[in-house]
């Protein structure tokens, strides 16, 4: 429901509800007062009419001594004159009586002096005088009015033809009904049957309305109400009531005006009121739609507007009261902040992202961003350019869009993938020139994970670089340096075969003897060593194949361990051979496995110190041979015991020694075997290499061997 | 006293494994290349021969085959060495023919060479 509408319904029922509602208790007061004031009015009329009754029978009683003159006694000589006046002393209402004879002669007469007339008032009876001697019973006239006085005219036939008119004041009677009158407006009054009130009433109105009591006469019965009569321009209400003796009525009745003219009034005050009251509720209401109500509409619409384009098109109405006013024009300057906030932000962004942009363009590297649905985000030109995308745009999906299969595939992998980082080499065609063969070229990818500011999903940011030239370079390295030593081995197996020989050609002399075991000694390790890089170039590539024999695990540890005596005893160390009772018998390359030992027993020889004491040793399980070397040497600390299996790690201090290839090669040799090589060591006690070989090598099945005759 | 050929391009090896094993006892005929190294094998039908891989002119693989084709000579075990870097293809290639015995780097020492050409020899 709208605000306005509902202001409005507040206030009417605060309001003007209250109002209609007293205006109908009022009106119904009103109602309950009228038939009050009826009541009222009728109980007066009756007892008006009752009071004429009585009094009527009171004159009728004056008329019984009229039968004692009809009818005397025949013992009893009648005075009539002295009845008559005995009777008028008694009852002093008879005012005028007139005894006529039967020609309307004057008998007799007697007035009282109150009566201002100048002659017996039985002088104007003349038309009732007529009537009582046709019709012979005593009958009543008009009411007759004498210089303000009303007499009662009543005219009695005897039987002798005579008739007595006797005249009655009626004026106590009238005083008596006129003192009943109700209120300032009130008139008690008696009327004929037709409506005409009798005459020399003091009544206050006199213009009293005959036909329209006539009406009332006949609407209602012996009693009714009278309503609406209208006196002097005054509406009176009141009651009558028939009177019974006579044919006259008795009318109690008072202005309306007075009896509820107060209240009337009221009602319509109230009334009034409401209909004033409701027109202010509508300006009130007119009001505060206007000043309050439109302003803050227009300001929810205003803001909702703003909120949902984003911008301010235009500046919400400044309208209403002060306060409401304020409150528009504060709520316009906070958009326009709002507004310039954000496009000040959006600069912000742009710049930012156009930094980002350059930056990134110029990296000569691919970049890529990709959301967790494989939208791309960001992409530089060169990783469009290598995944084969002809541009950026809204319906570039990956893995889908990727033109190049291998990247194609790669990027399959990492969307896939749950890992944070990912790195590993791809190779693929560059994009063919014109009729010239593509060129394969290498590539690493790296992608690794980032959180999206906004979605807080994670996307990925993958790095195509190409590693051609570097890879290239590490081969032309490592073909170099193999090619070089390489070509180092046809001389030294020369000198060492000769080394031989003059062993062989020599006779034995303890001098001469250990030159040549140190000649040979030295020839080998060199050789070794050659042979190391040359083998970890093989094993790096994969290409190395073992050349798998029958090998006794006592047998080649006391081999080696003989080989390096001479080292051994001029530095005082001790070599010490534990051979297995079981002597394991396994297959693994001899040759490799040998460098393995020696590498190993090489590195002890270097770092134990003089008086030391280096052990070799092996033994089996079910499924693999163990081999050991131990030494007193220094130890190895903690974070170094994997890190010396690097191709290329050293631990500072020995720098100058070696190359630091051994227990990289030695490692992917024992892997080749199937194997595992570790180091257990304790800083200052000394170091125990370990390595296993499996026993599940077999040579491959070769071919039937050619037939021994020859 | 067993007869011995070797074929190979490298004098230095040549003199000093003929050197060795005359010592030993060997009677042994030298090859520069694998034209001639056919010829003196057809010739000496010697007990054993020891081959170069990498020959100008006609290369290891060719002479063992060539070997293999002539009665005189197909029975004669062949033993390869060879000074450059060989890789399991190449071994296998070698192996597969049937007068090969073993394919060795020329780093080997002496002594385990003429352990093996013992061996051998101890068999026929």
């Amino acid at each position: 429901m709208k605000l306005t509408t509902r202001f409005f319904l507040i206030l009417m029922a605060i309001a003007v509800v209250p109002l209609l509602l007293s205006v109908f208790w009022n009106i119904r007061q009103y109602n309950s007062t009228v038939s009050s004031f009826y009541d009222l009015h009728k109980g007066i009329s009756r007892l008006t009419a009752a009071n004429v009754d009585e009094w009527v029978s009171g004159t009728n009683r004056n008329l019984a001594f009229l039968y004692e003159i009809e009818h005397p006694l025949q013992t009893k000589k009648v005075d009539e004159i002295a009845m008559i006046h005995q009777v008028t002393r008694i009852n002093s209402e008879i005012v005028s009586l007139s005894l006529l004879s039967k020609e309307d002669k004057e008998i007799f007469f007697l007035q009282s002096e109150k009566v201002m007339a100048d002659r017996p008032l039985a002088a104007y009876q003349t038309p009732l005088i007529n009537q009582v001697r046709e019709s012979g019973t005593v009958a009543p006239g008009e009411v007759l009015c004498l210089k303000t006085h009303a007499y009662f005219p009543l005219a009695y036939p005897l039987v002798d033809g005579r008739v007595v008119v006797f005249h009655f004041s009626l004026d106590k009677l009238f005083e008596k009904l006129n003192a009943q009158k109700t209120g300032q407006t009130g008139e008690v009054f008696l009327t004929d049957t037709k409506g005409k009130p009798l005459a020399c009433q003091k009544l206050q109105r006199a213009n009293f309305d005959a036909e329209a009591l006539l009406k009332l006469f006949r609407a209602g019965g012996r009693t009714g109400t009278v309503q609406g009569l209208q006196v002097d321009g005054e509406p009176y209400a009141g009651s009558y009531s028939a009177v019974e003796k006579l044919n006259w009525v008795a009318i109690s009745m008072q202005s309306e005006n007075e009896l509820y003219g107060k209240q009337r009034r009221s009602i319509i005050i109230f009334a009034v009121f409401a209909v004033i009251i409701f027109g202010i509720t509508l300006v009130v209401v007119s009001l505060i739609s206007n000043q309050i109500i439109l302003p803050i509409t227009n300001m929810s619409n205003g803001v909702k507007r703003f909120l949902k384009e984003q911008h301010l098109d235009e500046v919400i109405p400044a309208q209403g009261w002060p306060e409401v006013k304020n409150l528009v024009m504060v709520l316009n300057r906070m958009m326009l902040e709002l507004q310039a906030y954000r496009a000040f932000q959006l600069n912000q962004i742009v710049e930012e992202k156009n930094k980002a942009q350059a930056l990134i363009d110029t990296i000569t590297d691919g970049v890529i961003l990709v959301d967790d649905k494989g939208r791309l985000i960001y992409s530089n030109q060169t990783a469009l350019s290598l995944l084969g995308i002809p541009k950026l745009s809204a319906d570039v999906v990956l893995p889908r869009s990727i033109k190049n299969e291998v990247f194609f595939n790669e990027f399959t992998a990492i969307l896939a993938s749950k890992e944070k980082f990912l790195k590993s080499e791809v190779e693929s065609p560059l994009p063919a020139v014109a009729n010239a063969a593509p060129v394969m070229k290498s590539y690493r990818v790296i992608a690794n994970q980032f959180l999206l500011a906004t979605l807080r999903r994670p996307g990925r940011v993958v790095i195509l670089r190409d590693i051609t030239n570097e890879k290239e370079l590490e081969k032309a390295k490592e073909d170099f340096f193999h090619m070089i030593t390489h070509d180092m081995r046809a001389p030294l197996s020369t000198i060492q075969g000769y080394v031989e020989m003059l062993m062989r050609k020599v006779a034995p002399n303890p001098g001469t003897d250990r030159y040549f075991k140190s000649m040979l000694y030295s020839s080998r390790r060199l050789r070794g060593m050659i042979d190391d890089i040359l083998n970890t170039t093989k094993l790096q590539r994969g290409t190395m194949t073992l050349v798998l024999a029958q090998i006794s695990a006592n047998e080649l540890i006391t081999r080696v361990s003989d080989q390096h005596e001479p080292v051994a005893t001029p530095k005082s160390i001790k070599m010490v051979v534990e051979t297995s009772p079981q002597d394991p018998q396994f297959y693994g390359d001899n040759t490799l496995l040998e460098r393995v030992i020696t590498n190993l027993v090489g590195n002890s020889l270097k770092f134990t110190p003089g008086g030391g004491t280096i052990t070799f040793g092996t033994s089996q399980d079910a499924e693999n041979v163990f081999f050991w070397v131990q030494d007193t040497g220094p130890g190895i600390p903690e974070e170094k015991r994997e890190a010396i299996f690097e191709k290329y790690s050293q631990m500072e201090e020995h720098k100058s020694q070696g190359f630091g290839l051994g227990l990289a090669m030695c490692r992917m040799t024992v892997e080749l075997h199937k194997g595992r090589i570790w180091v257990e060591s304790e800083v200052g006690k000394g170091s125990k290499f370990t390595f296993t070989v499996s026993k599940k090598l077999a040579p491959e099945p070769v071919a039937p061997p050619p037939p021994k005759n020859a | 006293m067993p007869n011995m050929l070797i074929i190979d391009d490298n004098s230095e090896f040549k003199t000093m494994i003929s050197c060795y094993f005359t010592d030993q006892g060997y009677k042994v005929e030298l090859a520069d290349n694998g034209r001639e190294g056919l010829a003196k094998a057809k010739l000496f039908k010697p007990d054993i021969i020891l081959l170069d891989v990498m020959m100008p002119d006609i290369g290891g693989i060719e002479v063992l085959k060539e070997l293999q084709t002539y009665d005189e000579t197909s029975k004669i075990p062949v033993i390869v060495i060879t000074g450059t870097y060989f890789d399991n293809n190449m071994s296998e290639l070698f192996k597969q023919e049937s007068n090969c015995k073993f394919f060795l780097s020329k780093t080997n020492e002496l002594a385990d060479l003429e352990k093996k050409i013992s061996d051998i020899l101890k068999k026929r």
